[in-house]
């Protein structure tokens, strides 16, 4: 083995992932403002040798907050934070290309890299929900492909500004924050191709996973770069449970936590109508509008066609709660590392996010009873070593 | 109030060639001697953030109030409001900000737009509420709806309500020479600071909860 190992990172939001989890009784979603909440998991996470933590961002109130928890921080200045308070793990910033301005931004994740040792990463997005635009005064997102256009040259500007580090903050073009993007769109993948060293990506199954990866390797090198410098980490919801039983109890009791407009807001984000009757059987998606999520549309029919019967979009719903047309598993610790091996040792993943489908708890079970399964199997590191920055993790 | 609130005591601290490690060296220094807050100043692009830099002083100061000089030129009010919320809410409660511009106008519009962004959730309107399946009360939380000359906002805050409610706005130490500051058209509760270096070490201040508290404001309600 030439010593690289899984990478794992942990998506952090506040309950967990599924929609729900928020109202178990074992939540604590008064929290959401609480530093110390996220300081708390951030350790947990730390002690479990993650790489690092990941932090999404959204920009737009949305009328779904009524029932379902949104992301209650501005990335940076939590993470920052929590850095501070944890000396080991790495730290994922979401920010926008849209939305922000490249010497700014530069500036701000060059300052995070200084203060952490250089365990920061930028998630980069466009902008993902139309609603941001009001928030920053705009009639619109731009569209698709103009937004990726924007990104590009956004992008090449953030490198040259750390490449040239007018702030003295130790940033340069071989050391500098991790470049980290998702979206599978055809844009997207030229996008990751061409600049990121994380690929978050939506893939239900090995085979999809392993071709997204091949895809942008391939792209990857077309653009001149090391194929092995650019790390696919597909997104992993993992349920728990001691028994297959206790696992499946907890995803029936997530799952019965849904509300009716729960159902209806995930089926909006996929743009598809939100008022169909929800008992009828999914259809063709061919009533879906705008582009705001067009990665998702292909995993949503993917998840219908492996369905023996046509499902209602009840069930269609209740079977990608929490993941949304992410890789999941409820099980037990043994089935979920017997996934994340095979795509592992399978070039259909060289990291995972991991998706806990619920906090406080989930973390700390991943933690302890996952964690030293994989390092049992020799995929997993057994200490952080002497490694201190994200990039260096990441390509070990 | 019938006492005029005392003037805070803050060290400035110039950002221009400020490490992590010396502007915690500094922060540490300013609690000891007693300070109400540091403020780390935003002299050009030839250091770091400042925000992002009082966010990572959160965890490591215990009493210190943490307020970054902010150029309203260069990040949309939006993007600011919701930034300086997290250092409000990281910090528990020691957030304050010195906005500056070379553009007066400019800088009063994102002032306002920021302070309205802040009061757009009413204090109780998060219930979390598990039987009910109520998270937040939407109907509640305000639009804010400005078209000024230099920015927009057609939205209410993602974020929720910053815990002091407002984080303490500190009328601007930089501010073009011929031009008054106008203190009222920046917000009702604007704080002067005295800046100081002391030579010597001053008793340990007894700790109170948040910045505002220091400034002898009430924490900012909204209903």
């Amino acid at each position: 083995m030439s010593g690289r190992t899984l990478s794992l990172l942990a998506e952090f939001h506040q309950s967990g992932d599924h929609e729900a989890a928020w109202r178990l009784p074992s939540a604590e979603p008064d929290r959401i403002h609480d530093y110390a909440y996220y300081r708390d998991l951030a350790r947990v996470a730390e002690r479990g040798l993650f790489d690092s933590l990941f932090f999404a961002d959204f920009h737009a109130f949305r009328p779904g907050f009524r029932d379902q928890m949104p992301w209650g921080f501005e990335p940076t200045s939590l993470l920052a934070a929590v850095a501070a308070a944890c000396p080991e793990v790495g730290i994922i910033a979401t920010a926008s290309t849209v939305y922000s301005q490249p010497d700014t931004l530069a500036r701000t994740y060059a300052t995070l890299h200084e203060q952490t040792g250089g365990r920061v990463g930028w998630n980069i997005v466009t902008a993902g929900r139309e609603a941001a635009a009001a928030s920053y005064g705009l009639a619109a997102n731009p569209p698709h492909a103009e937004r990726y256009r924007q990104a590009r040259g956004f992008t090449d500007e953030v490198l040259s500004l750390w490449e040239k580090d007018p702030w003295g903050l130790g940033v340069s073009a071989a050391v500098r924050p991790v470049l980290v993007q998702a979206g599978s769109s055809e844009d997207g993948r030229d996008f990751a191709g061409r600049f990121a060293e994380l690929v978050f990506t939506a893939t239900p199954d090995i085979a999809s996973a392993r071709a997204f990866r091949a895809d942008v390797r391939k792209r990857a090198t077309a653009y001149g770069r090391d194929p092995a410098s650019l790390n696919v980490s597909p997104g992993f919801l993992v349920v728990l449970g001691s028994t297959e039983e206790e696992a499946r109890r907890r995803r029936d009791e997530l799952d019965d936590l849904l509300t009716e407009a729960n159902y209806r807001t995930m089926l909006g984000n996929f743009g598809i109508d939100p008022s169909v009757d929800l008992d009828a059987p999914a259809g063709r998606l061919d009533k879906v509008v705008g582009d705001g999520l067009k990665s998702r549309i292909p995993v949503l029919e993917q998840v219908i066609a492996s369905h023996p019967t046509t499902p209602s979009w009840r069930q269609l719903i209740r079977g990608i709660a929490g993941s949304r047309g992410h890789l999941h598993c409820t099980g037990t610790p043994e089935q979920v590392v017997d996934i994340m091996e095979e795509w592992y040792r399978g070039e259909a993943a060289d990291a995972f996010v991991v998706k806990f489908s619920h906090n406080p708890g989930g973390v700390q079970d991943f933690v302890e009873q996952v964690v030293p399964e994989l390092q049992r199997r020799g995929l997993y590191r057994r200490e952080y070593g002497e490694d201190r920055t994200l990039a260096q993790r990441l390509a070990h | 109030m019938t006492t005029p609130p005392p003037a805070l005591r803050v060290l400035r601290v110039s950002n221009t060639d400020l490490r992590h490690a010396d502007l915690v060296a500094l922060a540490h220094d300013a609690e000891r001697a007693g300070l109400d807050a540091i403020l780390i100043g935003d002299d050009g692009d030839t250091g770091p953030d400042p925000i992002a830099a009082a966010a990572a002083l959160a965890p490591l100061t215990t009493g210190l109030g943490l307020i970054p000089e902010v150029d309203t030129a260069r990040q949309h009010p939006f993007g600011l409001a919701r930034r300086l919320t997290g250092l409000d809410q990281v910090s528990t409660g020691r957030a304050g900000w010195a906005p500056r511009d070379t553009e007066p106008q400019r800088l009063v519009e994102a002032v306002r737009i920021i302070t309205a962004l802040w009061d757009s959730w009413p204090d109780d309107v998060i219930r979390a509420d598990k039987e009910a399946a109520v998270w937040v009360d939407v109907e509640r939380v305000r639009s804010v709806d400005l078209d000024g000359a230099f920015w927009s906002v057609h939205a209410p805050l993602d974020l929720g309500r910053s815990l002091q409610g407002q984080p303490l706005l500190i009328v601007p130490t930089v501010w073009p020479r011929d031009i008054p500051v106008p203190v009222e058209a920046l917000a009702a509760d604007a704080v002067t600071i005295h800046e100081t270096v002391p030579s010597e070490p001053l008793p340990h201040a007894p700790t109170t909860p948040t910045l505002r508290a220091r400034a002898g404001l009430e924490a900012r309600v909204a209903a």
